[in-house]
């Protein structure tokens, strides 16, 4: 057992979108010193409403000072001088991993609960990850994930591999984008088009307003674009979702 | 002069084609499997970049031609001016701000900004001031409103904006549509349509403000007009374009080798020069290595500013021979 899990009830500011998921999902109020503003948008996270119960930054250590954090979870590192500063105050630096692959989502779920005290908390989340990789299913179809502009998921990244589990195997393009000449003359057999601040003008946002995109022929499903920024554990829902959809 | 256009209008048509076609082999492909993606493939995807670019160039010719009569002043171009910094300014605000979503509605945004951009040099340079002051004040209206637009890109509602401002300040014609095609240049098309049936005007402006004036052109409403209308040609293509610089500056001093110097003349032939420019600058962009975007205002950029230099320098020596003892 990790030293940190015997900081029984410790409270843990998280400077980080894709921490505050972990934190949001596995801690009870009183253990969550702060959260990132970022979760607090409702265009960024599923769970804005409840992180807005607490405190926000801005993802520097000097935001969540005055709440005396036990713990601070970040991910992606912060520099060595807040890692510095975080030891000079007695703040725990832990850093999750930017997940590769859906067993790095598993690690970090049980990292979280373990640094809670209770590593059985993250049992349920284990539980339907598991569940969903064993339910499988067997055969995959075509398909392209797009958010604005073309830009695409990386055919083997960690995005890929929740697709695959929803029956959907990312097609790889050459430049990581898809072009509209692709869109007419090789259409995948399933779109997934991600509504990330889709109401929101931007060239991509134009780019998939282009009549070629917008009668593609291709089955047309929507992603929950918030959910594909961070990939953890709150794609579990959006896999079972898509699954169902694409069936 | 007729000869002239008549070949230049030729080798504009013949870019054109290969700028359609280039590159063949997923025609070639598609003709055999499936002509009639082949055909959506051309009209859909191809058409209105090809339509575009030389639309642009015919539109930057014609009013960088129509501008540099009327300042008298052959740095008098679109881009110099700042008119295409202020319409990407004014899209930008209407598109990005308040949401407007009708290509021709932000067209007009286009038009508004580059009219305001126009009426400042106006009241900063005056219509018949020497090139420095010109130059100044078109560069300091430029570069206020890219700054302006940089700023409304980076507070806008969406995070991917601020890197649309790339695009913005440089311009590209990848992957638009056929409306947005159409919503250029057909007011663009009118306006400069109506410039042409300025040349004379412009050609006796030349001569003199009083001599214009006499013949029933004055002054002051003909360069109202050039200035309005080039602002909803140029506003039209910048806001589905983006800023496009020194086509409008080299192509009407092309035009004027063809004209034998008559600004007002030069109006016509600028025009399949602006279009041959932008046609082989947008096809030289995509020989690009797969996955990276080069915006083609930056090749007209890089190939332009040898000649803004040689321009300057030439008019400093001509004055300075004049003034010397």
């Amino acid at each position: 057992m990790p030293a940190f899990a015997l900081l029984i009830g410790a409270r843990i500011a998280s400077l980080n979108l894709c921490t505050d998921e972990y934190l949001l999902l596995l801690a009870r109020p009183r253990e969550i010193a702060s959260v990132s503003f970022l979760s607090q948008d409702r265009a960024e996270s599923p769970l804005w409403q409840q992180a807005r119960r607490y405190p926000a930054n801005r993802g520097s250590i000097e935001d969540v000072l005055t709440r005396r954090p036990d713990v601070m979870l970040t991910m992606g590192g912060g520099g060595r001088a807040t890692r510095l500063i975080a030891a000079r105050l007695d703040i725990r630096p832990v850093e999750l991993k930017a997940p590769n692959s859906l067993d790095d989502v598993a690690i970090n779920l049980r990292t979280v609960a373990a640094l809670l005290g209770e590593p059985r908390r993250a049992a349920p989340w284990l539980d339907k990850l598991a569940q969903l990789q064993r339910s499988r299913p067997a055969t995959s179809k075509d398909a392209l994930w797009l958010s604005g502009g073309g830009q695409m998921l990386a055919p083997g990244s960690i995005g890929a591999q929740w697709l695959r589990l929803a029956g959907l195997s990312q097609r790889g393009l050459p430049g990581g984008r898809a072009d509209l000449e692709t869109m007419l003359v090789r259409p995948p057999a399933v779109l997934v088009v991600s509504n990330y601040r889709s109401a929101q003008v931007s060239s991509g946002q134009r780019w998939l307003d282009h009549p070629i995109v917008r009668q593609a022929k291709a089955r047309r499903l929507t992603a929950e674009g918030r959910r594909w920024t961070c990939l953890g554990p709150l794609m579990i829902g959006e896999i079972e979702r898509l699954r169902a959809a694409a069936r | 002069m007729n000869r002239s256009i008549a070949l230049l209008s030729a080798a504009l048509v013949v870019l054109m084609v290969v700028h359609l076609v280039v590159p063949l082999a997923p025609l070639l492909e598609l003709r055999r499997t499936d002509p009639g993606l082949a055909t959506l493939l051309l009209t859909e995807i191809r058409m209105p970049r090809t339509l575009l670019a030389a639309g642009y160039g015919a539109v930057l010719g014609t009013t960088g031609a129509a501008l540099q009569a009327t300042f008298a002043n052959p740095l008098a171009s679109p881009d110099i001016t700042g008119s295409s910094s202020g319409a990407a300014l004014g899209a930008v605000l209407g598109g990005y701000w308040l949401g407007i979503s009708d290509p021709l509605a932000l067209a007009a945004f286009g038009a508004g900004g580059a009219g305001l951009a126009l009426v400042a040099l106006l009241l900063l340079a005056g219509r018949r001031s020497d090139s420095a002051a010109l130059l100044l004040a078109g560069v300091a209206i430029a570069l206020a409103a890219g700054a302006a637009t940089s700023l409304l890109l980076a507070l806008a509602p969406s995070p991917f904006a601020f890197y649309d401002s790339f695009e913005w300040l440089m311009g590209s014609f990848v992957d638009r549509s056929l409306a947005q095609a159409a919503a250029a240049l057909i007011p663009a098309g009118l306006a400069c349509a109506l410039l042409a049936r300025r040349a004379r005007a412009l050609d006796l402006l030349a001569l003199g403000e009083d001599v214009a004036a006499s013949l029933g052109f004055p002054p002051r409403r003909v360069a109202l007009e050039v200035v309005a209308l080039s602002a909803v040609a140029v506003g039209a293509c910048v806001s589905v374009c983006g800023a496009i610089g020194f086509v409008g500056l080299i192509a009407p001093y092309a035009a004027r080798r063809v004209s034998r110097g008559h600004p007002g003349r030069a109006l016509l032939p600028a025009a399949p020069i602006g279009a041959l420019l932008l046609v082989v600058a947008d096809l030289a962009v995509r020989f690009a290595p797969a996955g990276r975007v080069i915006p083609v205002g930056m090749l007209t950029t890089i190939v332009g500013t040898p000649l803004l230099i040689w321009l300057v320098t030439g008019m400093r020596r001509t004055t300075t021979r004049r003034f010397a003892p």
